[in-house]
């Protein structure tokens, strides 16, 4: 690397930073609950040096599944000041780090440092890499990693060892690797099919990879298989479904236009280019994955954008090339100039609805008078109904104990919980809602403006004296009395 | 020594059966077998893992309710003494699709172990059943290493030798007193006796029938005849055989439907799946021996029929299918470690990576082995619980068993309401109240509770179990129905026409096993129907006892506080509650409904 352009991506690295910690610190907290989990965890493991392996805060103490290493690495550096905004402020800058993977791999994959530098920079300004800033998540280290592990693949030689270490990271990050293997797996068929002459190396360390996923999936993942079986993977409560124009605003417009042509050049193409093949193959992995629900579709469109992004590098290469060689070569700085402003003409505006998008979420989320009576007000055992998308805020910013939260993995009544806090806040009968109150020991229900828009309710539709209604601004805190009693005694 | 190239394409001497080799073996077959009975036999002071022992002991009379366990009336019997036994010793936690198969005696095998430990005191049969198998294991690996040495490498022949005795399958064979355990004996002295020495394998084709399904056999003899290129046509022929044999043959091996990924492989918890590592091995091995087909077209034909007829259904045949998947993975292993990689730190990590697995899977396997039902609590419990009454031992009539049975069939056609007084003339109470009290001859006094607990309640407790593993899907689908029953009325019938007497609840059943909320179902009677009386209370194990005075009522008007309703509501839990919750919230003015307090 030229002593300029290391400087230019520091440069860039800084510049990346700060927008995301601008954003970041503009909230007071996160635009998602997982956020608030993954503050609790880091928390957690800073106190007590070992990860949470149950939610405390849950009715029924379920157990938790942890892959550490993103938790332990922020509760490491934020040991001197730990807190919100310590976990924000790191882990930003560990998403960061996805500016210098990205160059580099850029680099590999078009030779040229401008275009590496510049691919660098959509990655890290995509209009999801911002949005995403406002939340913490294992995934700000997964994602580098992921792309960091490519690039190991790519170089292998003395980069075997990177590779193999950045798998085992990766693992150890968020549950992701799978898109790794099935990213080796498509190159190896692509590479096959396309008749490309496939390096024995690659399959060694596609090999091993398949055997590591195997070996750690039954390691990590089995309880949960066992708990639930596999139509988990097919149901999967992470399962959404996909807006396709949402999607592709998320990634940008340019990039996933210019990145499928790439897909389309290359795929009918006789150019031996292996980087430009296992950048595809992870698009496609991602495809696949998103469209069989196995991973959140926030996260898996994070990594199709990226790697569509460096397909766009792959473009600007080509075409400055083109350029050059063409009677416009005079004029190449300016339309390569000129497709960069309609890149963030159309990005920037996304990014710019994403973070306010993101920072309304995040005031809806934490109902601050709401939490703040709920804290003053409730006993220290007191049982709160609240949305499950708000379970883990409250449990965080309360301490007091919930029904359900968003994450119920190892709760074999999860979803009957699911549907009995629905029932709870929409039911008509004040019967029924007494008897599920009883069910689970709750003191109190939150109706919150997260819940009304959720359950489409303004109120509670059923009321008398059995609770105790307090009106607070913007929520209703209901405070329940009664028992039923079987045969009419 | 003479030297020679395994499949792998490896060139190495091949040691002959030296005696320091032999003791190895022997040590390390002893020892991967002996590990889960040793920790078993320090956490729960018995050498027997899960229920299957405990059925082969019953069937072999080693308990004492041997008698009672054979022709259970309960279960649509055949006159075949081979399903059953392949039911239970090979596939039992399989769900059986044919009615009209199960118990219909003790098989040759379980005569042979009951004979042999009639030689033994009562008390150390059990471990002189175990020590039959090991011996057996180690028998049936020595074959297995010089069968497959005659025509793999020393380093093949000894890495399938070890994926062998450390797979699920093979483990629970012996370690259960499974007939497979001599069966496979026998198919292995029979192919290598076909290899080597022509009397062995006579006699091992002359004692085969007496163990396993002739089909098995065909196939495995299949490998060794076509090593020996004597007759290569024999395959198909026999295979042709296999298949004839399997479809129309009275003994006929019962048909399972495709079970899913969590019963074939025992790292998701099946205690007669595969391990998943031996699995990949396997393929592996696979596609680098699938140069050699032509050298070996017949094995590899017999291999895929193998396969497909496992697919198809024939799940006893996995025993088959782990011999075929120990080869071909140290096949696999053997050339992954031969093969020159380009990269020696990816190596090194992957066959290390594979160890490991092969280890994981081990352990993870004998931890599953270990904990597994009956633990100590269980059979101190069930040794302990209160015996049968001595006034049921009365028969019934014809009519009487007509009489009872009417319910019953009502219930299965779907055209009576259960809670209507009888009124046909056979139904009418006898003047013998003891008489008339009592189900269906062959059908009284049994216990209730989820099927796993059922071999060992008749084994440790003398009990008959309303269901057990092996029952038929009819008579699980009964025993869900009660389960279901929330009705005290229509309850309290079914289980008089079941001969239902007690009722084993266990803690497990009650979090998710059976029912997914306290009031799911019976669990909602359970402690208020005053039919219903706890007689026992060993946590995690309740008895509650069927009062039989409250049986001898033949209608009974439904008392304060619970449902009339006769719809079951599900064992399933939260939907079903709803159902009958909001069911009971809405009829207003009912004395049933429940009633809010502040």
């Amino acid at each position: 690397m030229a002593r300029s352009s290391a400087w230019y991506l520091a440069l860039l690295f800084v510049l990346v930073v700060s927008i995301h910690l601008a954003i970041a610190l503009s909230v007071p907290y996160f635009a998602d609950g997982d956020s608030f989990a993954a503050a609790a965890q880091i928390g957690y493991i800073g106190t007590t040096g070992v990860p949470q392996t149950t939610s405390e805060l849950v009715l029924g103490k379920p157990h938790l599944i942890t892959l550490p290493l993103f938790y332990y690495l922020v509760a490491l550096l934020s040991l001197p000041f730990p807190g919100l905004v310590a976990y924000k402020i790191w882990s930003n800058i560990i998403a960061a780090l996805i500016i210098p993977v990205i160059y580099l791999l850029a680099k590999e994959l078009t030779g040229s440092d401008p275009i590496a530098l510049i691919t660098a920079g959509m990655a890290g300004l995509m209009p999801l890499a911002i949005a995403s800033s406002l939340t913490i998540t294992s995934h700000a280290l997964a994602l580098p990693l992921f792309f960091f592990c490519l690039y190991g693949f790519l170089r292998q030689g003395q980069y075997t060892a990177w590779f193999i270490g950045g798998l085992i990271a990766l693992s150890f990050t968020a549950p992701i690797s799978e898109l790794l293997g099935l990213t080796l797996v498509m190159y190896l068929l692509f590479a096959n099919v396309s008749g490309m002459r496939i390096r024995r190396r690659e399959v060694e360390m596609t090999l091993f990879t398949l055997l590591y996923l195997i070996w750690l999936g039954f390691v990590v993942f089995k309880r949960v298989l066992l708990f639930h079986g596999t139509h988990l993977l097919w149901s999967s409560p992470i399962s959404e479904p996909v807006n396709v124009l949402t999607a592709i605003t998320a990634v940008g417009i340019v990039p996933f236009m210019l990145g499928v042509y790439m897909i389309r050049r290359y795929s009918f193409s006789l150019e031996q280019r292996h980087p430009v093949y296992l950048i595809i193959s992870s698009v496609l992995a991602c495809v696949v994955l998103l469209a069989l629900g196995l991973v959140q579709v926030q996260y898996g469109l994070l990594y199709l954008g990226v790697a569509l992004t460096l397909l766009t590098g792959l473009f600007l290469q080509l075409l400055w090339a083109f350029l050059q060689r063409s009677r416009f070569s005079g004029h190449a700085g300016g339309i390569i100039a000129l497709l960069l402003m309609m890149l963030v003409a159309t990005s920037a505006p996304a990014a710019f609805a994403f973070t306010v998008s993101g920072k309304q979420q995040s005031s809806v989320l934490v109902d601050e008078q709401a939490f703040a009576w709920v804290r003053q007000n409730t006993p220290q055992d007191a049982i709160i109904v609240v949305p499950p998308s708000q379970a883990a805020a409250l449990m965080y910013l309360t301490g007091r104990r919930v029904v359900l939260a968003s994450s119920f993995l190892f709760l074999r009544d999860g979803l009957q919980r699911n549907e009995d806090v629905q029932d709870i806040y929409t039911t008509p009968y004040a019967t029924n809602a007494v008897y599920l109150l009883n069910r689970y020991g709750v003191t109190h229900i939150l109706v919150t403006q997260r819940a009304q828009e959720r359950y489409g309710v303004a109120d509670l539709p059923y009321s008398g004296n059995c609770f105790r209604k307090t009106v607070l601004p913007g929520s209703i805190v209901y405070e329940s009395h009664c028992r039923i009693k079987e045969g009419g005694q | 020594m003479n030297a020679k190239a395994g499949l792998a394409g490896e060139k190495v001497d091949k040691v002959r059966g030296g005696i320091s080799s032999k003791v190895w073996l022997v040590m390390m077959v002893l020892l991967l077998l002996a590990i889960p009975l040793a920790m078993k036999e320090t956490r729960d002071a018995t050498p027997l893992l899960t229920e299957i022992p405990y059925y082969q002991l019953t069937m072999a009379g080693v308990f004492p309710a041997a008698q009672d366990a054979v022709g259970l009336p309960g279960n649509e019997v055949v006159g075949s003494t081979a399903v059953g036994r392949a039911a239970m010793g090979s596939a039992a936690a399989l769900p059986v699709r044919n009615a009209d198969i199960l118990y219909a005696g003790p098989s040759y095998w379980q005569r042979l172990l009951g004979a042999f430990l009639s030689l033994f005191p009562d008390a150390s049969r059990p471990a002189a059943a175990i020590a039959i198998t090991l011996f057996l294991g180690v028998l049936a690996a020595l074959l297995f290493y010089r069968v497959v040495g005659e025509f793999l490498s020393e380093r093949e022949a000894g890495i399938a030798l070890l994926l062998l005795v450390s797979s699920p399958v093979f483990i629970i064979a012996f370690l259960g007193l499974s007939s497979a355990a001599p069966a496979l004996v026998l198919l292995l002295l029979g192919a290598y006796g076909l290899l080597v020495w022509w009397p062995a394998a006579l006699a091992a084709l002359l004692l085969l029938p007496l163990s396993l399904q002739l089909s098995c056999a065909f196939v495995v003899l299949a490998f060794a005849t076509v090593h020996r290129h004597k007759g290569r046509w024999l395959v198909p022929l026999l295979l042709v055989l296999t298949i004839a044999f399997a479809w129309y043959s009275p003994v006929r091996e019962p048909l399972v439907p495709w079970p899913g990924i969590f019963l074939l492989l025992a790292d998701f918890g099946s205690v007669v799946g595969f391990g998943v590592f031996h699995v990949l091995c396997a393929m592996v091995g696979a596609v680098a021996g699938w140069r050699l087909k032509k050298r070996y077209p017949g094995a590899y034909l017999a291999g895929i029929i193998l396969m497909v007829l496992f697919v198809a259904g024939f799940f006893s045949l996995r025993i088959l299918l782990d011999l075929l998947f120990a080869l071909l993975g140290g096949i696999g292993l053997a050339h992954l470690m031969a093969m020159s990689w380009d990269d020696q730190m990816v190596r090194r990590f992957t066959l290390f990576l594979i160890l490991l697995g092969i280890v994981f899977s081990y352990t993870s396997y004998t931890t599953l082995l270990v904990r597994s039902f009956p633990d100590r609590t269980a059979l101190d419990v069930f040794s302990s619980m209160p015996g049968i009454p001595a006034l049921t031992v009365l028969p019934a009539t014809p009519a009487q068993d007509q009489a009872r049975a009417l319910p019953l069939l009502s219930s299965a056609l779907g055209t009576g309401d259960l809670q209507t007084p009888l009124q046909t003339p056979l139904q009418s109470p006898s003047q013998n109240p003891l008489e008339d009290s009592l189900p269906p001859s062959g059908m009284r006094d049994r216990v209730l509770s989820q099927e796993r607990y059922g071999i060992v309640l008749r084994a440790i407790a003398g009990r008959e179990p309303f269901i057990d593993t092996v029952s038929t899907p009819g008579q699980k689908a009964k025993a869900d129905e009660l389960f279901s029953t929330r009705g005290y009325a229509k309850l309290k019938m079914e289980l008089r026409a079941a001969g239902v007497r007690d009722i084993l609840v266990t803690q497990d059943m009650r979090s998710g096993l059976v029912w997914a909320a306290e009031d799911d179902g019976m669990l909602f009677l359970l402690g208020k129907a005053p039919g219903l009386e706890k007689v026992m209370d060993e946590p995690p194990y309740e008895l509650w006892h069927v009062q039989a005075a409250d049986a001898l009522q033949a209608t009974d008007e439904p008392f304060a506080g619970l449902p009339v309703d006769t719809q079951a509501a599900g064992a399933q839990g939260g939907a079903s509650n709803q159902v009958s919750d909001q069911a009971s919230s809405q009829v207003a003015g009912q004395e049933q409904q429940p009633k809010v307090v502040v």
